[in-house]
């Protein structure tokens, strides 16, 4: 997988962004679909990654997409300045944990911190509201024990178990060894196996 | 590469199906599309302008208001030298017109009080 070249985006022009007349407005408008397709290309390839380690930072499904979002948006005027990305993997994963760090730290200033229940939005699959409950009940003894957990180890966990990611590609996702990989999922799940088998969550 | 679990890796166990279960719960159900601005920007890149319709006006304006104050400053520049008196320059104005000569600037005394 290269992510220091961009795909040769297709010729596809848009209506034109510029007020301007004349011969310009063409070309303008197949660069700012170029443009745009060079967006969508990486925005397709990355979101996922992006979210993760946002979600992984505050455990917050709705902070995650803000942060994914306005990552995207950075990208977007970086690109549209002309300036050329080289590693848009990395570049996109920096710029959304600093953005995680800084927005979660003013929210929880702001609104104070929610109790696990609030932050699960998790829709109802169950029969009923039982099954509802315990789904929930669950969900927050999990979020429990993986706050304990470093962000980094979260950020691992969550593209294992939420995208199926294998430890090559978390490897390559996070830019650390396959092998650092490894331990430190082994370490994070023998903790976390402990913590649950000790609440009669599981085992 | 493939991202996804390969049929190398264990049969899963009930911690992974737990926490499987729980992390694809918090992602969104229906991915969100790439984000856009609200309002077309235009990129920084695009412009060549040559002399538009827009910019002909602003160099008519322009060219107007340099007119305007250039043509006041002439006017009062001149009422200044025409006379310091009023009953004079009415006086020489009205020669001036009768007979069509040049109205010169009257030679009066300079007085200080």
């Amino acid at each position: 997988m290269h992510d220091e070249t961009m795909k040769p985006p297709a010729n596809r022009p848009e209506i034109p962004s510029s007020p301007d007349k004349g011969r310009n407005t063409s070309v303008v408008s197949q660069e700012c679909g170029l443009l745009r397709t060079e967006f969508e290309d990486l925005y397709g390839r990355h979101s996922r990654e992006v979210w993760a380690l946002a979600y992984a930072r505050w455990m917050d499904a709705d902070s995650a997409q803000d942060v994914m979002q306005e990552t995207f948006l950075r990208l977007w005027k970086q690109l549209e300045t002309g300036e050329k990305v080289l590693n848009p993997r990395a570049w996109l994963l920096r710029v959304a944990r600093n953005l995680a760090e800084d927005y979660a730290k003013s929210s929880f200033r702001r609104n104070g911190t929610q109790p696990p229940e609030m932050l699960t939005g998790v829709p109802a699959h169950g029969n009923g509201p039982l099954d509802k409950m315990e789904r929930d009940e669950s969900f927050a003894q999990i979020r429990g024990v993986l706050d304990e957990l470093p962000t980094a180890d979260r950020e691992i966990l969550t593209l294992r178990y939420a995208f199926d990611y294998d430890a090559p590609a978390i490897a390559e996702s996070l830019g650390i060894a396959v092998t650092a990989v490894h331990m430190r999922l082994s370490r994070a799940r023998q903790r976390l196996a402990e913590k649950l088998t000790a609440i009669g969550m599981i085992g | 590469m493939t991202r996804t679990l390969s049929h190398e890796t264990p049969e899963p166990d009930a911690l992974d199906r737990a926490f499987s279960t729980f992390f694809k719960a918090q992602v969104p159900a229906n991915w969100p599309a790439a984000p856009r601005y609200p309002q077309a920007v235009p990129s920084e890149r695009q412009v060549v302008r040559g002399v538009g319709e827009s910019s002909r006006a602003r160099l008519t304006l322009a060219a107007s208001i340099a007119v305007f104050f250039g043509l006041g400053f002439y006017l009062t520049s001149d009422r200044q030298q025409a006379a310091p008196t009023g009953t004079a320059s009415e006086v020489n104005k009205n020669d001036a017109q009768a007979d069509g000569s040049k109205l010169l600037p009257p030679q009066t005394p300079i007085t200080n009080r």
